[in-house]
């Protein structure tokens, strides 16, 4: 038997001609299942719209995080020093361009400290250290903090970071939750799109179980269904972003003027508000077709 | 042109043999009955040569293909070279006439002009050039039969199998229908049809296939 029919036009050939085909007909069948459709399409638009807006609201509010106070090392200096040891000792970390050093003598702890506790006056003696203040970045305190056992002249040191460690776990915890949010629509999203896909296979099991008789394979079956999701995706992408784009016009002044007051520079929003709508979009698309194909096409 | 050795086919691993030991040969263009009591085997012997089914054990073989030994994505592009009517006709009601009858082109991407004309010559071959435009359910039993048979032959296979092609039919309409079936064997393709009509059958001069609990004798 032969397997080659002159009318048969070439496997590429035919192959684009059917992806035509289905292009067609997932875009007419949005039209014609048009309640159902238009479902799927806010379930999406919705499911990128809210991790777009509070992604563009965590990059809006990035500079305030920047702001915050670095981490201090206050490393305690024996008393009785003279000013040009105390200038040795620190040289090495006024030396690098990252940290800065301060001096805090005894007399200036001493009557910082008696500001709050009255009862130190009472002392004949002052009890305070000279301290140096040292600023910079966390890894090279650490780095500092870890070699100050070998040195002369140092009684101890207190790393001052807790509360710019707590800070930043509140802003992880808030990127960890748009993450988590994101996820969860997503999923509901995905979900959707192969609850709509299930049901439209359903009810053309008829057609799909004749197109098998008649010798289509399992790729031609899917296709369809598959440009069903992606359009799908597509249409709700742009909702979503209509929807944000429409937010930031309506918000933009305001915003900035709130910004302003709280002298916090404004950012602008990056390329990734734009297109993860769209990427995510086809993705939903693709995943919700492909569930529902291994769902209810492939179960023989 | 169709060739069964030793034919076995059992549906589940501890249920009885449905086809015992079959064994026939079909020459190119020949026109043969099966026949049978319910139950006997004859749609389940028709889909293994369909490739819907496929043998437990034995070989078949259809115009030089090992059809059992076929693998799995293979199998569609075989069903394409056999044309299959059924008894209940499987047309789909959504789709025209034309729709139904290009189905077998669509699916193994003939071009749109060469659709168009085979379409219209298998319509018109079954004597329903006019119903083009129409939808299945506002054709006739016999008329729904007819369209079943254009769109089995409409991507010209060389085997052309069907199963109880007249079950739903008068026996003038009946006869109607084994006669276009003679005419397909007639220009080279083989046609096996299961019945049990015996009166048509008798009628009609054509070599009988018996099957018997799934015994051919
Ligand atoms: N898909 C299947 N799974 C399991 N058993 C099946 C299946 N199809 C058919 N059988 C069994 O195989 C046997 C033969 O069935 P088949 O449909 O081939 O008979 P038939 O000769 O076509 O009968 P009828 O004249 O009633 O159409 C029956 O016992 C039937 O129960
Ligand atoms: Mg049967």
């Amino acid at each position: 038997m032969s397997k080659t029919q002159s009318a048969q036009q070439s496997r590429f050939t035919a192959w684009a001609e059917h992806n035509k085909f289905c292009l067609r007909d997932a875009w007419s069948r949005q039209r014609k299942e048009l309640g159902r459709s238009i479902i799927t399409w806010v379930v999406i638009g919705f499911s990128l719209w809210l991790p777009t807006v509070l992604y563009a609201l965590l990059v809006q509010l990035e500079p305030l995080l920047e702001q915050s106070p670095t981490p201090q090392l206050n490393v305690y200096l024996e008393q009785d020093l003279t000013s040009n040891e105390i200038d040795q000792i620190t040289a090495p970390w006024r030396a690098v361009p990252e940290l800065s050093v301060r001096i805090i003598t005894p007399d200036e702890a001493l009557a910082a400290t008696e500001r709050q506790i009255d009862l130190i006056g009472a002392m004949t003696q002052n009890p305070m250290p000279y301290t140096a203040v040292i600023s910079g970045p966390s890894d090279q305190l650490q780095a500092i903090a870890g070699g100050l056992s070998q040195l002369d002249h140092v009684d101890g040191y207190q790393l001052d970071e807790d509360w710019i460690k707590r800070w930043n776990w509140l802003v992880g915890l808030g990127q960890r939750g748009i993450l988590f949010i994101s996820i969860i629509l997503l999923l509901g999203a995905i979900a959707t799109v192969g609850n709509t896909i299930g049901l439209t296979i359903i009810s053309r099991k008829h057609e799909i179980e004749v197109m098998t008789l008649v010798g289509a394979t399992r790729s031609f079956i899917r296709r369809p269904f598959l440009y069903y999701g992606v359009i799908s995706g597509i249409l709700g992408a742009l909702m979503s972003l209509v929807l944000f784009l429409a937010l930031v016009i309506t918000l933009y002044s305001p915003w900035q003027q709130l910004l302003h007051s709280y002298q916090i520079p404004a950012t602008d929003l990056p390329l990734i508000s734009w297109v993860f709508a769209p990427i995510m979009g086809v993705i939903i698309g693709t995943f919700g077709a492909l569930v529902a194909c291994s769902r209810y096409l492939d179960k023989d | 042109m169709i060739e069964l050795q030793h034919v076995y086919k059992r549906y589940d691993k501890n249920k009885k043999d449905v086809l015992k030991n079959v064994s026939f040969a079909l020459e190119r263009g020949s026109m043969t009955f099966l026949t049978g009591q319910s139950g006997a085997g004859k749609s389940t012997l028709l889909k293994l040569i369909a490739g819907l089914e496929r043998p437990s054990k034995g070989s078949l073989n259809v115009g030089g293909l090992s059809v059992g030994e076929l693998k799995d994505y293979e199998l569609p592009f075989y069903r394409r070279q056999i044309g299959v009517v059924f008894q209940d006709h499987q047309l789909i009601e959504a789709f025209s006439i034309a729709e139904n009858v290009a189905l077998p082109l669509r699916v193994s991407g003939y071009r749109e002009s060469d659709i168009q004309r085979r379409v219209g010559a298998a319509l018109a071959s079954v004597g329903l050039g006019d119903k083009v435009t129409s939808f299945p359910h506002e054709l006739s039993g016999g008329e729904q039969q007819r369209v079943g048979i254009a769109r089995a032959v409409v991507a010209r296979p060389k085997v052309l199998i069907a199963d109880e092609p007249t079950g739903n039919l008068d026996p003038e309409l009946s006869a109607e229908i084994m006669d276009l079936l003679y005419r397909f064997s007639q220009v080279g393709v083989t046609v096996l049809i299961a019945t049990h009509d015996i009166a048509l059958i008798n009628q009609l001069d054509h070599p009988i296939l018996h099957l018997s609990n799934g015994v051919v004798t």
